[in-house]
């Protein structure tokens, strides 16, 4: 079933029009690649999810309602958790307080709690009265990525989680993500690094320009070194 | 120990620098002299914090430099007057004036504010007519008048320490503050609510992005930042009065305050009022000339050696 519908959606900057008639589809309990390079408008589309940065034409579904012009936190409220580019930790927030705020008052059977984040990574734990900006990158995703599922997410938004990381952090954040898809989470995976995106997902789509060029099964991908190279530069 | 803090010690050392050697070489004042100005520097800064730290609580969380905070401080004063007119009681006039003010900051955010957005030339604008609005609402209600807020004989006096000379109503307004910017300090610092409005000061859309109503954040602060402005305006009338033209002109003393000590910050907010309150007091009881030279010489200071302000992010 499907969880998020996107359909035909353009959305702008001012006058500058970024996404064109955008659509896409994310099945529920599954793990979604979202793959384009620099400046293609992936961090744009999840801004349309969240609300940010609504759309001025088209539609979004989320769980069968239009959820197109909903303001932020009521779109959180329905389940929607972001883990977005660049962590955006609260700065001046020590990382327990991160980690409450985004503390969703519905609290259900077999929700994240802040003992289970805590379970889940042990160094936060070890950190958590440390001012958030204090964190080394490793530990600034983490904690991001803790803040998103404190929300109780039905679907995970993660953009560019791999940036600026070091290889052995990165390894650490896809295990974790494994892990989560292991519990049966769905996930939007935004990366620029395929490589690493293949390893993980279900399914892919390739962004150019502000829309969906083609999408496939990884291995599909994988195999297409035509894509890979007019749209990933591979 | 946080970069913030050691700048905030050096301009305090070079402040205590500076006041020293004019003591030593140019003034000879006694250590009496000294004791009250820092006493009444204190209370003068207490009485400005209540008046600027909603102010930069204001702007932090809501990026909207609120130019009608004047009126709140004069309007608490007003409704105090009425309160006390009415009923004879100086107790109950506090929380009475802060209280309706406070709701009167509620209903205007949400109403008019609100529909602005961040577009900072309309708030500007907005914000003067309701300052102007309130201007000439206070002068059909209260009259052009003098008013003095007499405080209750119980306050009235002056303990008497050696020579000096405490007055009651100073001593009482301190522990006012201090007791307010307790509970301020606990449900900025400590509570979930505060770490709620820290982190819309950090990043306003990330926390919308995890679920925080932003817009009822920004209403409560208001609230809270013309509650706080009232109950000064209240205190304050036993000192300057309450009369038409008050609103302008404690405004550029609540930006001084504000700007000194950081945006968005009750450290900050708290440390500005008191240099500005202590600067004041010192500045006119050495050169009663250079009054507006006192006020605006630690501003300059400030903005020369760090524009954010003691405590503003940068
Ligand atoms: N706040 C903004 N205002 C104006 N234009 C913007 C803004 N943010 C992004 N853009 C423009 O929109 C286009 C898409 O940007 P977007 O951030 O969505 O790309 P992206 O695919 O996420 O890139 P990256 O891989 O670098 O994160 C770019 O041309 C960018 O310059
Ligand atoms: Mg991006």
């Amino acid at each position: 079933m499907a969880i998020i519908e996107v359909e035909n959606i353009h959305t702008y900057y001012g006058d500058s029009h970024v996404l064109h008639g955008l659509s896409m589809t994310l099945e529920e309990g599954k793990i979604l690649g979202l793959l384009g390079r620099n400046g293609v408008g992936k961090t744009t589309l999840v801004g349309s999810l969240m609300g940010f940065n609504p759309p001025r034409r088209g539609r979004i579904i989320f769980k069968g309602k239009d959820i197109t012009s909903h303001p932020s936190h009521r779109i959180v409220k329905l389940g929607m958790g972001l883990v977005p580019q660049g962590r955006r930790v609260f700065p001046t927030l020590s990382v327990e307080e991160n980690l409450i705020v985004a503390d969703s008052a519905k609290k259900r059977q077999g929700g994240w709690s802040l003992e289970r984040i805590y379970q889940f990574f042990p160094i936060l734990k070890e950190r958590r009265r440390q001012r958030a900006k204090t964190l080394s990158g490793g530990e600034q995703q983490m904690l991001a990525i803790g803040r998103g599922l404190m929300t109780d997410p039905d679907c995970l938004i993660l953009d560019e989680p791999s940036e600026g990381l070091a290889p052995l952090i990165i390894q650490q954040v896809w295990e974790i993500i494994e892990k989560l898809k292991e519990e049966g989470h769905t996930i939007l995976l935004v990366e620029q690094n395929v490589a690493l995106a293949l390893k993980l997902v279900d399914w892919v789509f390739v962004m150019s320009k502000g829309a969906v060029v083609y999408s496939s099964s990884p291995e599909d991908l994988r195999n297409n070194g035509e894509i890979k190279s007019k749209y990933l530069g591979l | 120990m946080s970069q913030q803090f050691r700048t905030f010690l050096k301009v305090t050392l070079v402040l205590v620098l500076l006041a020293a050697l004019l003591q030593i070489f140019v003034f000879q004042k006694s250590l009496d002299f000294w004791v009250i100005q820092v006493f009444y520097g204190i209370s003068y800064g207490a009485l400005l914090f209540l008046l600027a730290s909603g102010l930069s609580l204001i702007f932090g969380v809501m990026r909207i430099v609120n130019l009608a905070h004047g009126s709140f401080f004069l309007l608490g004063g007003y409704v105090a007057l009425t309160v006390i007119w009415t009923t004879g009681s100086w107790l109950l006039a506090i929380p009475v004036a802060a209280l309706t003010v406070g709701v009167l900051g509620l209903i205007m955010e949400r109403i008019f504010l609100r529909q602005v957005g961040f577009d900072p030339l309309r708030q500007v604008l907005l914000t003067v007519g309701f300052a102007l609005l309130f201007q000439q609402a206070t002068l059909d209600i209260w009259g052009g008048d003098n008013f003095f807020i007499n405080i209750p004989d119980y306050l009235n006096w002056s303990p008497r320490v050696g020579d000096l000379f405490f007055p009651m109503n100073r001593i009482f307004m301190i522990g006012l503050v201090v007791v307010v910017g307790t509970l301020l300090w606990l449900l900025i610092e400590k509570s979930r609510l505060g770490a709620v409005i820290r982190a819309t000061v950090d990043d306003a859309e990330m926390a919308r992005g995890i679920g925080i109503d932003t817009s009822r954040i920004s209403m409560a602060v208001f609230g809270l930042g013309a509650f706080l402005a009232a109950m000064g305006g209240v205190i304050g009338g036993g000192f300057i009065g309450v009369f038409p033209g008050l609103d302008f002109e404690v405004l550029p003393l609540a930006f001084a305050v504000v700007i000194i000590g950081g945006m968005g910050s009750l450290r900050g907010a708290l440390a500005g009022s008191m240099i500005v309150g202590l600067m004041d007091n010192i500045g006119k009881g050495l050169y009663p000339e250079l009054s507006y030279f006192t006020l605006y010489a630690p501003m300059v200071l400030i903005l020369a050696i760090k524009p954010t302000g003691l405590f503003g992010r940068e």
